[in-house]
């Protein structure tokens, strides 16, 4: 009996497991780089979340003094500081609110103001009297101040009515406090924050708001007052 | 006899059709490989091709520690053009001038985010054209500067390149790299809304 030729199918079977072990391969791989390379974007209760809802509002109360400041003075360097103010934080908040939207968390916290702020940096901050004891659920209230350096409403609307030097003075004076409040708050989302975007702008922020707190410093000796805060 | 011969026949056969197999196998699999293998190496020649030919920006040079402090008279600057440093509260509205500008102004522009073109007025004007299309874009400052040592600077917040010609490769880098790159001390700030006169009285 003639043997039948053995019709080897060998080759195959070692394709078959390479294609497996290179599939293996490709999948470990990326998963691999995923761990590696791949970005989680912070949630809606991380630091950059609670900073960048906080700054914004904290940037939006900034931006409505300096335009009403704008309106009120005629001098040239009161008109640009508050140009130069409004610009730069309505751009940062556009900034800020287009991570939230970007990371897919909601633009309203769920929590209250200052969460994401570690307590430590909390109990350095100045103007944080206000906070404690202010009626929650009141935001009309005559004094109330939403967040640290804030103005209350009844200075913005002090600002709102006063007029040229008396304006530029209450302006000057409650800028200058709202940014001592605004370093502090941006200088706690460089120390915790570990976005790099975050930090960055936050860095900017720290440097921008100290130079612009000696300005107005000197803007307010020129015009014989003094800040009612001091950093 | 026929039958052992039919059945040799057979084993021949099969045998040819095993060496047909595998020959078919070899070239299909030098097929696979072969072109795997000339992928590959398209990508390593795409790759190394882009990689020699990109022009670099390796020309600028970078200023670190520049003062920020607002100031309400002339400042004189380490570098020309000046690459930061002490400034005037009022930026240089960004655009193109065919006069100098202010330093002490559109040191602030710098610090807005701004790139600032200078070139020497001897300029010829094809040149001149090229640096106005390169400075048509938000950002962008072009002047002359009587005391630059080279014909055309680029420079942002603490780096300035220097060239010799306006079609250098490396300008349009350079806008694309720090027009509000992350090298700008006041991201957002703006660059008009600022002034067009010399605040500064001077002499």
């Amino acid at each position: 009996m003639s043997e039948p030729a053995p019709v080897t199918r060998r080759p195959k079977a070692p394709q078959k497991s390479t294609i497996a072990a290179v599939v293996v391969a490709m999948v470990l791989g990326v998963l691999g780089g995923w761990l590696i390379f791949g970005q989680t974007s912070p949630d809606t209760d991380s630091v950059e979340a609670g900073f960048a809802r906080d700054m914004s509002e904290h940037h939006a109360q900034a931006v409505d003094m300096s335009l009403i400041a704008l309106q009120a003075s005629d001098e040239r360097n009161i008109d640009v500081l508050a140009y130069d103010i409004a610009t730069t934080q309505s751009t940062q908040i556009g900034t800020m609110k287009g991570w939230l939207a970007q990371w897919d968390v909601p633009l309203a916290r769920s929590g209250s103001r200052m969460e994401w702020m570690p307590a430590d940096d909390m109990a350095d901050m100045t103007g944080m009297g206000e906070q404690d004891d202010m009626p929650a659920a009141s935001p009309g209230a005559p004094d109330y101040r939403s967040m640290p350096g804030m103005a209350t409403t009844a200075q913005m609307e002090q600002l709102r009515t006063a007029t040229s030097t008396e304006a530029e003075v209450l302006y000057l004076q409650l800028m200058i406090t709202h940014h001592i409040a605004g370093v502090d708050m941006a200088q706690a989302a460089v120390d915790s924050a570990t976005t790099a975007e975050v930090t960055q702008l936050a860095a900017t922020m720290v440097n921008g708001q100290r130079s612009e707190i000696d300005l107005m410093t000197e803007l307010l000796a020129e015009r014989g007052a003094v800040p009612q805060e001091s950093m | 006899m026929a039958r052992s011969q039919s059945s040799a026949d057979r084993a021949q056969r099969a045998a040819a059709m095993q060496r047909q197999a595998k020959a078919k196998e070899r070239r299909s699999s030098l097929i696979v490989w072969g072109s795997a293998a000339l992928v590959l190496l398209l990508i390593v020649g795409a790759i190394t091709y882009a990689v020699v030919t990109r022009p670099s920006l390796s020309g600028v040079a970078e200023y670190e520690d520049l003062g920020r402090d607002h100031v309400t008279e002339t400042v004189t600057y380490e570098q020309d053009p000046p690459v930061g440093g002490d400034h005037h509260q009022a930026w240089w509205n960004c655009g193109v001038y065919t006069e100098p500008v202010p330093a002490h102004h559109a040191v602030h522009s710098l610090e807005h985010g701004a790139v600032w073109l200078t070139y020497q007025p001897d300029i010829d004007q094809d040149s001149l054209d090229t640096l106005e299309g390169l400075a048509d874009r938000e950002f962008m400052l072009l002047s002359p500067n009587d005391t630059q040592t080279s014909p055309i600077i680029a420079t942002a917040w603490g780096h300035q390149l220097e060239v010799d010609t306006a079609d250098d490769a490396q300008l349009p880098l350079f806008i694309s790299e720090y027009v509000q790159g992350p090298q700008t001390p006041e991201p957002g700030a703006a660059c008009t809304g600022g002034t067009t006169t010399d605040l500064v009285a001077g002499p």
